[in-house]
């Protein structure tokens, strides 16, 4: 049933249906990682509080109507039974969608967050600008066994009250194994941060050597035999000139 | 491949003409002030011009007050493509990018494009942490190709001044 309202809604609001790809140019692995069931399970019942006052209305309604018996009070309950029907539909269609179509791929440099099933927000960054990895876990997330994993970069602030969101975050919402990848986040940074030159001070004598590839002190070394030869064609042309030997010069 | 793509992105200019479809159907959020919210974004899209080179990406828009954006790939730290309904329907989408700065909203947004996707590949592939490694990949290497230049140079006048010896 859901299968065939998914492939009809995926037409006519263009979803993306499967993972978010990566350019196909040198990642030595991607990891894709879904969110765990039991977050759809947490986002129903999000989604059903949410919607416990619109059918309390909507039997308050039909309740009164009972009692007075009005006509036009049964035409109001009609119509507000088909919006509630109607918005409950929508908002478990969406909850599915949310879930379905969310997406995390990892690979050995970066991160991208696909979420979202109205507005899609595909968030890339990469591992060299990650500040902190933390996880966060709310009483009910702890009680169905799934996590959050927030990865966060530099700058930013967010404002709740505002409604701005921090746009300088990506979050992992409800992975089941949250502490293995934020170890895994871990350690692709560590490596970044090495690369970089940045991080820890121990790290940095590390990274002087990896900074510069074999290949480039090779090309050194090259240069190097070159300017060498050119100082000797330099010297032999100005010998001549020493001597006295005075050529015009083209 | 990468060269390619360079080639594609730099030739960018102007947003799609289906960024002016968008606002315009945005614009009736402000219901009967539909023809002053979509005014200013009329002019926001005709004005609308990206320059993408070598080093950066240069935004400007706006008459009465203009606004002109550079950021250079090498700081950017997030991509955002974001596409709402509208933008999947008409098929261009809005990639946002974001440096180290104080602000939450997005740095820069690149709106009405149609090549979105080439585009984030394209920022992917140059902004900060995808070239701190590279090793084996001469070809990717930027430094190395600096090197090669130079000792190519180095070579040319050498055997220049050495043929001119011989005159």
């Amino acid at each position: 049933m859901f299968e065939l309202i998914k492939s009809v809604v995926a037409k006519l609001l263009v979803l993306p249906i499967g993972p978010p790809d990566m350019p196909a140019d040198g990642h030595a692995s991607v990891r894709t990682l879904r969110a765990s069931p039991r977050l759809l399970t947490y986002n129903y019942v999000v989604a059903a509080f949410g919607l416990v006052g619109t059918w309390g209305a909507l039997l308050v309604l039909a309740i009164v109507a009972a009692a007075r018996g009005d006509g036009w009070l049964w035409a109001l309950a009609g119509v507000g039974a088909v919006l509630v029907f109607g918005t409950t539909l929508v908002t478990f269609v969406t909850t599915r969608l949310d879930y379905e179509l969310r997406y995390y791929v990892v690979t050995d440099r970066s991160l991208r967050i696909r979420e979202g099933a109205l507005l899609i927000r595909e968030l890339t960054l990469t591992f060299e600008n990650v500040q902190n990895v933390s996880i966060r876990q709310g009483p009910l997330e702890r009680l169905l066994g799934f996590a959050n994993v927030v990865v966060e970069t530099a700058g930013g602030a967010s404002n709740p009250e505002l409604g701005v969101k921090n746009t300088h975050q990506g979050v992992l919402r409800g992975v089941e194994n949250a502490e293995e990848i934020r170890d895994l986040i871990r350690a692709r940074l560590g490596q970044s941060l090495a690369r970089a030159g940045l991080g820890d001070a121990d790290d940095v004598g590390e990274s002087q050597t990896t900074l510069k590839s074999a290949a480039q002190v090779a090309m050194l070394r090259d240069i190097h035999v070159e300017a060498q030869g050119l100082r000797r064609a330099v010297e032999a042309r100005l010998r001549p000139a020493a001597d006295g030997v005075s050529r015009p010069a083209k | 491949m990468t060269d390619a793509l360079a080639a594609r992105i730099f030739q960018l200019r102007r947003p799609s003409p289906k960024l002016l479809a968008q606002f315009f159907v945005h614009s009736f959020a402000g219901f009967v002030l539909m023809p002053l919210v979509f005014i200013p974004l009329y002019f926001k899209y005709k004005t609308l011009t990206y320059h993408f080179d070598a080093r950066g990406i240069r935004a400007s828009w706006g008459i009465l007050f203009h606004r002109e954006i550079f950021l250079t790939y090498a700081r950017i730290q997030d991509i955002h493509l974001k596409r709402g309904l509208l933008e999947r329907w008409l098929g261009i989408g809005t990639v946002e990018v974001q440096t180290a700065s104080g602000s939450s909203s997005a740095e820069l947004s690149i709106v009405g494009l149609e090549e979105y996707e080439l585009l984030r590949d394209f920022l992917y592939s140059r902004m900060r942490g995808r070239h701190a490694e590279d090793e084996g990949v001469a070809s990717k290497d930027e430094a190395l190709v600096a090197l090669t230049a130079i000792r190519d140079e180095l070579r040319a006048v050498r055997e220049a001044l050495e043929a001119r010896r011989d005159v």
